[in-house]
């Protein structure tokens, strides 16, 4: 199988649904002749023109509004919001109008449409290009979120999202642009929402995170084999729907949870994952669940700070330690 | 003069350039702006280019390497 970077792979994803099906269109900043900011629609343009290409003003209430309207129309768009941190100019139309109307109109209007974006730190982006917003997206009902964190499950999931008839957000890490990794071209590789995926298998510990983490997971899991512990990383891929199963059958088997984010930790995605093994099996864990994630602080441009603020391989390897002292 | 010639980064998520092209092996004359070598990275392709008229000395990257960026790519002097 071919090797290719990340941002290649959401581009396979897209222009593969495009040719398939010409309800997919494209909607956002620069989206068009200038190719995404990261480079993720670069060839879509000259090969699908304006017709299905749609650069956008500076407004992404106006624009989240079009898509909405866009779905309902019978149309398949695929906006962009150009980075995660200004997601919140796009919620009113995402969960006032996008998650709420299938619902609210007894099933007659569907919104089938895609919210792409990127998101993450390590990269020196500052407190307005670095976050984190999954936890706030997968609060609503309605709205599905996918994270990829390689390039096979990033193309699998966009074309999983792109079939889907309701409303879902692909949030991309910046840093896995760059990363290459092995991609099918076969058009019916879909990645299906809701399922979770071991990534390392393992005995001692269940490390449960998704995204770029998972990567710091298994930087974690390779160095703590060396001092003999066997770590589980299990990559969730799908945030909503959470695949729970796979979360208990793993912490069912290691009886300790590391439940790790880039994100902070309170409030989050993974307060839902530690509260989902307290319900359901509080007898097997030989530990309590530990969360880590970034300190309580806006993300620092400083690379020094920034370092310090997100989670590290250092950490995540003191907090699996910590799971496995007496 | 001698300048050692790095990988730039250009934009936020570049982390590395891989060299897809060496239009000048060691020895030769580059007029300042021609480029020495070609990289590409996930989103764009550019160039390594001669910042004065002068001569390769010594390339120091191969074919296909991933370079990081600020790494050294090339010894470039305006003397032969």
């Amino acid at each position: 199988m071919k090797k290719i970077y990340g941002n290649l792979a959401i581009s396979q994803a897209i222009e593969e649904e495009m040719l398939r099906d010409d309800k997919v269109v494209l909607i956002g900043h620069d989206q068009g002749r200038y190719g995404g900011s990261f480079g993720v629609t670069q060839t879509v343009y000259d090969r699908f023109g304006s017709e299905r290409v749609f650069d956008m003003p500076i407004s992404e209430g106006g624009f989240t509004g079009l898509a909405v309207g866009a779905a309902i129309t019978g149309l398949r768009p695929i906006m962009e919001v150009q980075f995660n941190d200004w997601i919140t100019l796009a919620m009113d139309q995402l969960v006032n109008n996008g998650s709420i109307l299938k619902y609210m109109t007894g099933g007659a209007i569907s919104v089938p449409m895609v919210l792409r974006t990127n998101c993450g730190g390590y990269l020196a982006g500052a407190a307005q290009h670095s976050k984190m917003m999954e936890s706030i997206l997968a609060y609503f009902p309605g709205l599905k979120v996918v994270m990829g964190s390689t390039p096979a499950d990033m193309k699998g999931l966009m074309k999983a999202a792109i079939r889907d008839n309701n409303p879902v957000i692909c949030l991309e890490h910046k840093k896995l642009y760059a990363m290459r990794g092995e991609v099918t071209d076969d058009p019916a590789y879909i990645v299906p929402i809701g399922k979770a995926d071991v990534k390392n298998p393992g005995t001692d510990v269940t490390i449960i995170t998704y995204s770029y983490e998972v990567h710091m997971a298994l930087r974690a899991a390779k160095e703590l084999a060396e001092e003999g512990i066997s770590v589980e990383v299990l990559d969730l891929r799908s945030i909503r729907p959470l695949d729970k199963d796979a979360i208990l059958e793993s912490v069912s088997k290691t009886g300790r949870a590391l439940c790790l984010t880039e994100g902070y930790a309170p409030f989050s995605v993974m307060s839902e994952v530690s509260a989902t093994i307290a319900e359901t099996i509080p007898t097997v864990l030989k530990k309590p669940v530990v969360r880590l994630g970034a300190k309580d602080c806006p993300i620092p441009y400083s690379p020094v700070l920034e370092e310090f603020v997100l989670p590290s391989v250092e950490s995540i390897k003191d907090a699996v330690r910590n799971l496995m002292s007496e | 003069m001698v300048a050692k010639l790095k990988m730039p980064k250009l934009g936020m998520t570049m982390t590395f350039g891989t060299i897809c092209k060496i239009n000048h092996p060691a020895g030769d004359f580059v007029k300042a702006g021609e480029p020495i070598m070609e990289f590409e990275t996930n989103k764009l392709s550019d160039k390594v280019a001669a910042p004065f008229d002068g001569y390769v000395k010594e390339i120091l990257v191969e074919l296909d390497d991933d370079v990081e960026c600020g790494e050294p790519v090339c010894v470039f002097a305006d003397q032969p």
